[in-house]
């Protein structure tokens, strides 16, 4: 398994960029994350909590048709600049690994 | 595990570490959860599974709380001052964490130095004759040792009052020279400038030059003595009155006290009033950390702790306020 903390910096961006597309709410976003990932269901919210904490999410509640109102979670301009930020880092990071993993020359 | 277990396993696992709304938060997210997949088909327990150990959750969210999250928990904890939390809360979160640990040390301090003055307050309140009864028990009860140690301090009493008056006079006399040395370097401006016509233009800015930068030095310089000396005169004050100012120091108080040695006067950092009013001030202020104290050991700590008991209906109505 990767590094725990790389997996976390990882997790953290696709949570980011799912919540820049669509408003969503835990469940929500419980279910897009394990579509992809093996991730543990129940670390997708103390994520939530320290993005929503540092001013990338902010939340509202809406009521559900069925059952009790959820909890919302919509990116905010400074989270836009955080993802953004993120992004490009993380492509230049792949593209670095990749050309490694894949055993090519790169030159300076 | 059913909802209501898994609930209960995460808020013990959490209780104490965070404030009380915060895990009423929490576990409103994780019920949202477990409803949500209630209402897909499934059983509380398999959504329990999904979500993984309540424990191994609860570590996660401690790991991932904001440093900021710590001050605020010992806030709760009753631990902060106004002072420490007004200067250092709003700052960074590395910040925060040391004013944590400096309002700890702190908290011991004036705890100490409540102590002393409660002590000294109750028994300024009992009057000279009582005083001189107290102080003769406590010269019975330290007779073997505290006769030595009454000497030795007494020692130290004559050698450091002259050192201090000395420092003090010599602090004084600089003033006045460094006062003198700023008003000739005026008085030399004065005559550089009505000279000016007459002495070459480069031997003025020179002069105006080496004046100015006089004039800061000596300001520097006396503002660093001033620092250093009133740090000095505290420090020695702590030393020698602090330790004193307990029941031992009692013994031979009232002969300071004529000589102006109350102990007070030096723990308040050389306040003037506080001089003057003395006996009054202390038992003002005793009164004072008195109900602070009071306030901050009857303040229940978790006050929402039946809520967190009882998760379920708290978040549900939760729910329907918002």
């Amino acid at each position: 398994m990767l590094n725990t903390q790389l997996r976390k910096g990882v997790i953290e961006l696709c949570i980011l960029a799912l919540i820049a597309r669509n408003d969503m709410y835990g469940y929500d976003i419980v279910r897009a994350m394990a579509k992809y990932t093996d991730i543990n269901e129940g670390t997708v919210y103390p994520i939530l909590r320290r993005l929503t904490k540092e001013g990338y999410f902010a939340t509202y509640l809406m009521e559900s048709a069925a059952g009790p109102a959820r909890k919302y979670y919509t990116i905010t301009d400074h989270g836009k600049i955080y993802l953004k930020k993120n992004t490009a880092e993380w492509e230049e990071i792949s593209l670095l690994v990749n050309s490694i993993l894949k055993g090519e020359e790169t030159d300076e | 595990m059913s909802r209501a277990e898994y609930i209960a396993a995460l808020t013990s696992a959490l209780r104490g570490r965070l404030a009380a709304r915060e895990i009423d938060d929490i576990v409103r997210d994780y019920m949202e959860f477990f409803d949500d997949g209630v209402s897909q088909g499934k059983s509380e327990e398999q959504v329990a599974e999904e979500l993984g150990n309540p424990r191994e959750v609860a570590r996660q969210i401690l790991s991932d709380e904001p440093q900021t999250e710590g001050s605020q928990q010992r806030k709760a904890a009753g631990l902060d001052f106004d002072g420490i939390r007004n200067g250092f809360a709003k700052g960074a979160s590395k910040v925060a964490d040391e004013a944590g640990k400096f309002a700890a040390s702190a908290n011991a301090f004036t705890k100490r130095k409540m102590q002393g003055r409660r002590e000294k307050a109750s028994k300024m309140s009992r009057g000279t004759r009582d005083d001189r009864v107290a102080a003769g028990r406590a010269g019975a009860r330290t007779e073997n040792g505290g006769c030595l140690m009454l000497i030795l301090k007494l020692l130290a009493f004559c050698i450091i009052a002259p050192a201090l008056a000395l420092a003090i006079i010599g602090l004084v006399l600089g003033f006045l020279v460094g006062g003198a040395g700023i008003l000739l370097s005026i008085c030399g401006f004065v005559v550089v400038a009505l000279a000016a016509p007459v002495v070459p233009l480069v031997t003025v800015i020179c002069g105006v030059l080496g004046m100015s930068f006089a004039i800061c030095l000596t300001i520097t310089v006396m503002l660093l003595m001033l620092y250093l000396g009133q740090k000095i005169c505290i420090f020695i004050a702590n030393l020698f009155l602090g330790r004193s100012s307990s029941r031992q120091g009692h013994v031979y108080e009232d002969g300071w006290r004529v000589s102006g040695g109350d102990p007070a006067f030096y723990r308040d950092g050389y306040n003037g009033a506080a001089y003057e009013q003395g006996t009054s001030q202390a038992a003002a202020e005793e009164s004072e950390w008195g109900a602070s104290d009071t306030k901050a050991s009857e303040e229940p700590v978790w006050d929402s702790y039946d809520t967190a008991e009882h998760p379920q209906e708290d978040a549900r109505g939760g729910d329907h306020d918002a």
